[in-house]
């Protein structure tokens, strides 16, 4: 089902402009990294704070309700510099197991804040809990990022 | 030019720079740190500046949030600084020449001048301004010019390889 996906985006005007321009690949790398860097700090802040690191007096849901927009910011960045950056040879992507091992990890990350938006308002969430999420939300995004340097190495 | 590429020569040639030059796994180990130190410290930057110009953390005092931040800050600048002289070492002879690291390196200098000069004039003025209320505009500016140098860094750090 994925591989005719990819194999029509190979035949785009788009996928064939990332080939031939010497610029755009770059271009959006540098998008793709700033993306990261925003999504990274976010998230890193929002993951201190959920287990329990005091900032600014802020409870959970306040430093998440303000950042979680910082996030969304740095993830549309990641994401749609991501699927231009593919473009370069779509199917070398598909095959390639680092780069689904990253689709897999981000799609965990976004569902383990989908899990921290439902729960973050509530106050009988137990302490342990908060734990767990603040570590899956950080590791997922430390994991994408090391998935994502190993895509030209495998 | 003249004092600096002998020495960058002298790094370049030293036998810990070519054991990372010529490995197939300690260079790309070594930037992979770098990438992901850079993005912590940017990002945690990113997130002082956007708390100082009033679009993220609003309602916590802005003092507060970059004493609590600031610290991580560091901890990224730390590593970032050194995985990057170890990367610069292992090209050192040729980097030095790349206009996209002399933009990055500028930058960076830029960058490290905005600190000082925010703890110089702006934070004086932070300090003395009630908890809660707006931030003073030099402190608005520096975080202006901070998102820009670092937008920057980044940019021309991932340019080095093209050029």
């Amino acid at each position: 089902m994925f591989h005719g996906l990819y194999a029509a985006y190979a035949a785009t005007s788009l996928s064939e402009a990332v080939r031939v321009s010497r610029w755009i690949f770059a271009v959006f790398e540098m998008v793709h990294l700033t993306g990261l860097a925003v999504l990274g700090g976010a998230v890193l802040i929002v993951s201190a704070r959920l287990a329990g690191w005091p900032i600014g007096g802020l409870g959970r849901a306040e430093v998440w309700q303000s950042l979680r927009w910082v996030a969304l910011a740095g993830l549309i960045a990641v994401a749609g510099s991501g699927v231009v950056l593919v473009g370069v040879n779509p199917l070398k992507y598909y095959f390639n197991p680092s780069f689904n091992v990253k689709l897999g990890l981000l799609l965990s990350g976004i569902l383990t804040a989908l899990v921290v938006d439902r729960l973050v308002r509530r106050d009988d969430v137990p302490g342990a809990w908060w734990l767990v999420l603040a570590g899956l939300l950080s590791g997922l995004l430390l994991a994408v990022g090391l998935a994502g340097r190993a895509i030209g190495l495998l | 030019m003249a004092l600096i590429e002998p020495l960058a020569q002298w790094l370049y040639d030293t036998d810990w720079a070519t054991a990372i030059r010529e490995s197939e796994v300690v260079f790309p180990a070594i930037e992979t740190v770098h990438v992901l130190a850079l993005a912590l410290m940017v990002g945690t930057i990113a997130l002082v500046d956007l708390r100082l110009l009033g679009a993220a953390l609003r309602d916590a005092p802005a003092l507060d949030v970059e004493r609590r931040i600031v610290p991580v800050t560091w901890a990224g600048f730390a590593l970032m600084a050194v995985t990057g002289l170890l990367l610069f070492a292992s090209e050192a002879a040729k980097i030095i020449h790349n206009p996209a690291f002399i933009v990055k390196f500028a930058a960076m200098v830029l960058a490290g001048a905005n600190v000082a000069l925010f703890h110089w004039r702006a934070k004086p003025l932070l300090l003395a301004a009630p908890v809660g209320g707006p931030v003073p505009a030099p402190a608005q500016v520096g975080a202006a010019v901070s998102l820009a140098l670092w937008l920057v860094v980044i940019a021309a750090g991932r340019a080095i390889a093209y050029f």
